[in-house]
């Protein structure tokens, strides 16, 4: 079976390329230009229907090589939560050794 | 205007081959939900399902018979054996005057997801039987050759209404006079993995089982089989002598004409109203409903809501269960195995549970009859499909006294 959606995993650390990425990527699901999204922008405030939502969670899977759980999906309210959780993906992908 | 018997049960469903494993698992409350075997060996560890289990089709079906028969149509196949040997109808002369008309919502989903493997990462090539495999009809097709039944045969899908709406296309043929009997039902396979990696990524599954009404649901939970009715003009059932098991009294469809996944409680309201007048039947007098109820958070908040506008006071002393709850979402073929449900339930006196129900949710404030099953006699009663796509069915069922 092949892997197609195996992206290259995206290895930032700089907190502001993540923002950028999602804040990028909010836009495009929500059809409106980056600029009107900021980190405490509300999904609901920014008009993402639910079809929407399991897209825009698809496309942030795919850039940054992490498998968000439904639960996590589902608990986003604004595109802080987003950052946050792929923050706390990455960190518990990297453990210290 | 004819009325319309029915005169035959089979079925194959995660409780197991039969009628009577399904009696069994619907009396017990015994929900057949547990790991999926076949994604297992694929690879998908905690993958959940309603999965029927133990099955051989080497034991159902001649070696040279089963390379033409994808999963779904080999459960159509053993469902109607069942339904035509319980109506007494195996030898019947009626053959040529028989309808078949089932619903299936993914059909050869399973061969189809092999083939494409072996094209794309295999070894390119493509075999020479994954079309009659594959196609949607193909069920219905196998039924009709395996009887000799050459009358009117054709597939419906309206995802996981579709058996739910084959089976009042064939009530409306019975009651136009077009035949006098009809074989009508539905199957699905769904226990392939791009299907379910297609539904885990709407991120619609539930995690650890289907619990419809409860406060703590957390999605669906696939099931497979298959469930298929004899439908017969009353006259010629009576005529003939046969076994009654149920009217099937009624018939209700709407589309929501609203949205591709999500549901609207207008349209499925509207869809119950109109089974009922299509019926004759008073809201008062119906006495169960086996919900759609998918148990997921959406769903069930919708149909509670749908319930309330149509039985208002009533609502509150009706038993409303889910029979997902012990069979899976078996998609296309949940209707008319749910349909079988309501009939044995009201042949049998009991209202089946809603399996897995702990914590109660105030937006489902309905009786969902939670996790054990109640003696009582239902009069007439309701069953409920409603697909994605806004594509509603209901079947409104009548008790036969004789």
């Amino acid at each position: 079976m092949p892997e197609y959606n195996r992206h290259p995993v995206a290895q930032r650390d700089d907190s502001a390329d993540i923002e950028s990425q999602v804040v990028r990527l909010v836009a495009a699901a929500c059809k409106c230009d980056p600029s009107a999204v900021a980190m405490d922008s509300k999904f609901d405030q920014l008009g993402l229907s639910s079809l929407s939502a399991l897209e825009l969670a698809f496309e942030i899977e795919s850039a940054f090589g992490v498998s968000i759980p439904d639960d996590v999906a589902f608990s986003f309210k604004s595109v802080r939560d987003v950052v946050d959780a792929l923050h706390a993906l990455n960190s518990a992908r990297s453990p210290s050794r | 205007m004819k009325r319309v018997a029915i005169t035959g049960l089979g079925c194959v469903s995660a409780a197991g081959l039969g009628v009577g494993a399904l009696l069994d698992a619907l009396r017990s409350g015994r929900s057949a939900i547990a790991p999926v075997q076949a994604l297992k060996a694929r690879g998908i560890a905690n993958a959940i399902g309603a999965e029927v289990r133990g099955f051989d089709p080497a034991q159902h079906f001649d070696p040279d018979r089963l390379p033409l028969l994808d999963r779904f149509a080999q459960f159509a196949l053993i469902a109607a054996r069942e339904a035509l040997a319980g109506a007494g109808l195996e030898t019947s002369v009626l053959r040529r005057d028989t309808a078949v008309i089932l619903g299936s919502g993914v059909g050869g989903k399973q061969s189809d997801d092999e083939a494409s493997e072996r094209l794309y990462s295999g070894d390119g090539r493509v075999h020479p039987l994954v079309i009659p495999r594959t196609m949607m009809s193909a069920a219905t097709s196998h039924v009709t050759m395996e009887f000799g039944m050459t009358g009117p045969a054709f597939t419906v899908t309206s995802a996981c209404s579709s058996s739910a709406h084959a089976l009042g296309q064939a009530m409306l043929m019975i009651r136009s006079g077009m035949v006098p009997v009809a074989l009508a039902g539905g199957s699905d396979a769904a226990f392939c993995y791009g299907l379910y990696k297609a539904w885990a990524a709407m991120r619609l599954l539930a995690p650890d089982t289907c619990r419809p009404f409860d406060r703590n649901r957390r999605g669906l939970v696939l099931g497979e089989g298959a469930g298929i009715l004899v439908l017969e003009d009353l006259d010629h059932a009576q005529a003939r002598g046969a076994a009654i098991h149920a009217e099937l009294a009624g018939f209700g469809m709407t589309s929501d004409a609203d949205h591709i996944t999500q549901p609207s409680a207008d349209g499925e309201a509207q869809a119950m109203v109109r089974a009922l007048q299509d019926g004759g039947i008073a809201t008062h007098e119906i006495e169960y409903i086996n919900a759609h109820g998918t148990g997921t958070p959406m769903n069930d908040r919708i149909e509670t809501t749908a319930i309330k506008m149509v039985f208002d006071q009533h609502a509150q002393r009706l038993p409303v269960s889910s029979t997902k709850s012990i069979l899976g979402h078996a998609l296309g073929a949940a209707g008319a195995l749910e349909c079988v449900a309501c009939v044995l339930a009201m042949e049998h006196r009991f209202v089946p549970p809603t399996a897995n129900y702990v914590t109660a949710d105030p937006e489902c404030d309905l009786d969902c009859v939670p996790n054990l099953m109640r003696p009582m006699e239902i009069g007439a009663a309701l069953s409920n499909s409603f697909a994605f796509g806004g594509l509603n069915a209901v079947i409104a069922l009548k008790r036969w006294d004789g």
